[in-house]
């Protein structure tokens, strides 16, 4: 008989049994819909242990790499052992020291913690500078190139945590993570697919962690990579970038901005639209991965017209920078 | 067998799902109460919509229904462009006519609790 674990608390399961019954019957208030695996509503997370085949319909496969599948048409398997979460977020924190703080940009902070941590470059992570402040950032490292989780931060001077990261905080000193979270990084299977990597600002930052994977995981497929910013003074990264670009043939690097400054025109940056610009150079995105990682009304207007230029929704991976609402 | 079965159940709603969307999106008459701000739950939305649309199992009444598309002041045009969206769908997914005609009849079945008539 299958074993199962909901919360760390064993759950009865029969042989003919979903997990969504299952826990149904031992009275877990879990939501669902259709109990047919249309809706997804029913969606939980595996920790551990092997899931069925079958259990993970119309799933993306970042949610696959991470374990979810929908409880409902979830059949374990006799032999099998499962740890099941209600609440994949809530997890400890951990300890970070920080290794290295340093300005990348106009106003940009690059920050490197070395924390024990198992992530995909592209997730993010809640930072704790205490028990009462935190923010969350995305994680622009990977970990087989470098030892260090990495983080770009834009300073805000008015801004609570990203001052204090700019102003107080110290090499040495040690922060808490919480996480990793999202889905949206790169997963293998592909390797032919082209990928579009759009974002903003500091939206680089889990783009950057994502086109390195795939570099690492050995992408044949084109990789196209658009940085956009309202002024050319804000882009940073833009040597590394051009190495990447001239070291990998099938990789693109485009900086997009509405405004140039007399000394950093010349041909690397492009003046113009994001929106437009990405439009004009692919028109159809049928076949297409694309990661969008930026403010809200940037990623949302962007994946609505990937969407409708024929992108599969299993397809678009967001990362979306939350403003803080004090 | 339901004509749910017959297409090829949860799967059929999948293969369907992007191609309605995108084209409720694209569609004037109708985009506005479509285009929220959280695509993911509208494409969710969707996927309720056909699974019921395609005589799939579902847990909703005449009421909820009803209740569903209760603030939207839904009339006969918004109606006619969703199912004709549904009906370009299943064309282009090339779902043989037969079927097509018992989804148009089973849409039609709660047309007058989604315009609240
Ligand atoms: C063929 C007839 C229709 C059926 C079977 C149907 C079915 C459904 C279902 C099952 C839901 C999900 C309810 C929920 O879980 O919240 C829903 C929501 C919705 N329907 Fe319909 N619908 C129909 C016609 C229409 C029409 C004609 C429109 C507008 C042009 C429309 C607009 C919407 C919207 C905007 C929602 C989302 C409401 C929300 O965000 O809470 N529906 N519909
Ligand atoms: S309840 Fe709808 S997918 Fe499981």
């Amino acid at each position: 008989m299958a074993k199962l674990f909901f919360d760390g608390k064993a759950v009865p399961i029969g042989p003919s049994e979903s997990i969504l019954d299952a826990l149904l019957r031992d009275g877990y208030n879990v939501p669902y819909g259709c109990k047919s695996g249309a809706c997804q509503s029913c969606m939980l997370q595996a920790q551990s242990g092997e899931l069925p085949a079958n259990c993970q319909p119309g799933l993306s496969d970042s949610l696959k790499q991470l374990g979810y599948f929908l409880s409902c048409s979830c059949y374990p398997k006799a032999d099998a052992t499962l740890q099941v979460h209600s609440s994949p977020d809530s997890v400890q924190k951990v300890p970070a020291v920080v290794k290295e703080k340093t300005f990348i940009g106009k106003n940009t902070l690059r920050l490197r913690l070395r924390a024990a941590i198992n992530y995909q470059p592209g997730q993010y992570l809640t930072v704790w500078k205490d028990a009462k402040l935190a923010r969350s950032y995305s994680i622009a490292s990977v970990a087989s190139l470098q030892p260090e989780l990495e983080f770009h931060i834009k300073h805000i001077p008015q801004g609570e945590f990203s001052n204090w990261v700019a102003t107080a905080l110290q090499t040495g000193d040690t922060l808490y993570l919480q996480g990793p979270m999202g889905t949206c990084f790169y997963t293998s299977g592909k390797p032919e697919q082209p990928l579009v990597l759009a974002g903003i600002g500091t939206g680089l930052a889990p783009l950057y962690g994502i086109l390195r994977e795939a570099l690492e995981q050995q992408h044949s497929g084109e990789v196209f990579l658009y940085v956009g910013a309202k002024s050319s003074e804000n882009f940073y990264y833009v040597e590394k970038l051009k190495q990447l670009e001239s070291s990998y043939s099938n990789v693109q690097v485009k900086f997009i901005c509405q405004h140039t400054t007399a000394d950093h025109s010349g041909d690397y940056y492009v003046p113009g639209d994001i929106y437009e610009i990405i439009k004009q150079r692919h028109p159809d995105m049928k076949q297409h991965k694309i990661f969008l990682c930026g403010a809200e009304s940037f990623v949302r207007k962007l994946k609505k017209q990937c969407f409708l230029a024929g992108a599969n929704m299993n397809e678009i991976l967001v990362d979306t920078f939350l403003a803080f609402k004090s | 067998m339901s004509v749910y079965e017959k297409i090829g159940g949860a799967a059929a709603v999948d293969a369907a799902v992007d191609i309605f969307y995108r084209k409720v999106l694209a569609d004037e008459r109708i985009n506005e109460f479509f285009d929220t701000v959280d695509m993911e739950t509208q494409h969710a939305k969707q996927k309720a919509f056909l699974t019921m649309a395609f005589g799939g199992p579902n847990e909703y009444t005449g009421k909820d229904m009803r209740e569903a598309h209760k603030h939207m002041n839904l009339n006969e045009e918004h109606f006619n462009a969703v199912a004709e969206n549904l009906v370009g769908t299943l064309k282009e997914l090339e779902v043989p006519q037969e079927y097509i005609d018992e989804i148009v009849t089973i849409a039609l079945s709660v047309k007058d609790d989604v315009l609240n008539v």
